[in-house]
């Protein structure tokens, strides 16, 4: 199995933010179950014994960690490797999670925690079978298991020049800056857990936004 | 008020974030200055922005969770 090096600003049709951050709607008799359990519920369950629990908790938070670490590291195969690399230390160290109602935060703790190290490392890569789970272009044309939002070629073009530009610019703010933002503006998470996710105060978590936002501003003026 | 603070308080009121004592006053401020009106637009406008891009790649959500949930072992987690 090879692994795909086609880049990630490439302009296919693509999900909208409240696909990944908002949770799907439950379907079967698992997903119902598990949407009626809080985090804590499925944490303790996990460390009760229960591995299924933990599945649950893939599944709630798969989407936000691999977007956290995509926006973090602007590659999706490294973000799908740090993603899964962050829920094996989760379930590694779960017992020593203090509160597990916070599972979510300190979850995103590890994954921008892990993939600011991905960054610093750049090692070599694992044998992800990452090719399965990105949808192939043709299969998104075909009808594949997610819509187009944007079937116009000239938006799609449009759309990847500005998520290439605005990848650039993240990439010139410090470490605290791009997290404070990508967390906050970004997947709107809320202060208080984008605080603990980064180990600083709310009022650090405000001003971080603020130099990212004004940094931003003025380098993505030209598409404001 | 000098240029930073103005922006600072621009984007908490974007956030929501201000007390509703602050809110108010700077409401009356935008009311009063065109520019400072322009610059919140700004700011809403790279809010807007960010949140559409870079969006990500179209991804197969339930063969990740079966992966990831693969790689994970069976036995609970030691305490």
């Amino acid at each position: 199995m090879t692994i795909l090096n086609f880049p990630v600003s490439s302009n296919l049709p693509t999900e909208t933010v409240s696909s990944y951050v908002t949770p799907r709607p439950a379907s079967g008799h698992a997903d119902r179950q598990a949407a009626g359990s809080t985090d804590g519920n499925l944490v303790q369950r996990t460390l009760a014994g229960c591995r299924p629990a933990f599945d649950d908790l893939i599944r709630r938070y798969q989407r936000q960690a691999v977007a956290v670490s995509y926006r973090l590291l602007g590659n999706a195969h490294d973000a799908l490797e740090v993603s899964q690399n962050a829920f094996l230390k989760a379930f590694v160290n779960l017992a020593s999670l203090q509160k597990p109602e916070a599972f979510g935060g300190w979850l995103m703790r590890i994954v921008s925690n892990l993939s600011l190290n991905f960054r610093r490392a750049r090692k070599s890569r694992s044998h992800l079978h990452l090719d399965d789970l990105l949808v192939a272009k043709d299969q998104i044309s075909a009808g594949g298991d997610l819509p187009s939002n944007h079937p116009d070629p000239v938006h799609q073009l449009a759309s990847a020049e500005m998520g290439g530009r605005l990848r650039q610019a993240l990439r010139t703010l410090s470490n605290k800056q791009r997290s404070a933002v990508i967390l906050f503006t970004i997947e709107q998470l809320p202060q208080k857990q984008v605080a603990q996710t980064l180990g600083c105060s709310v009022e650090a978590v405000k001003w971080h936004v603020f130099q990212a936002r004004k940094k931003l501003k003025e380098i993505l003026r030209d598409y404001l | 008020m000098c240029s930073d603070e103005l922006e600072h308080l621009l984007t908490e009121y974007l956030d929501g974030t201000l007390s509703p004592a602050r809110r108010s006053a700077l409401q009356k401020h935008l009311d009063q200055d065109p520019n400072a009106q322009a610059r919140l637009e700004l700011y809403r406008a790279l809010d807007e922005l960010l949140r559409v891009a870079p969006p990500l790649p179209p991804m197969r959500w339930d063969a990740l969770a079966k992966q990831i949930s693969a790689a994970i072992p069976r036995s609970p987690p030691k305490g």
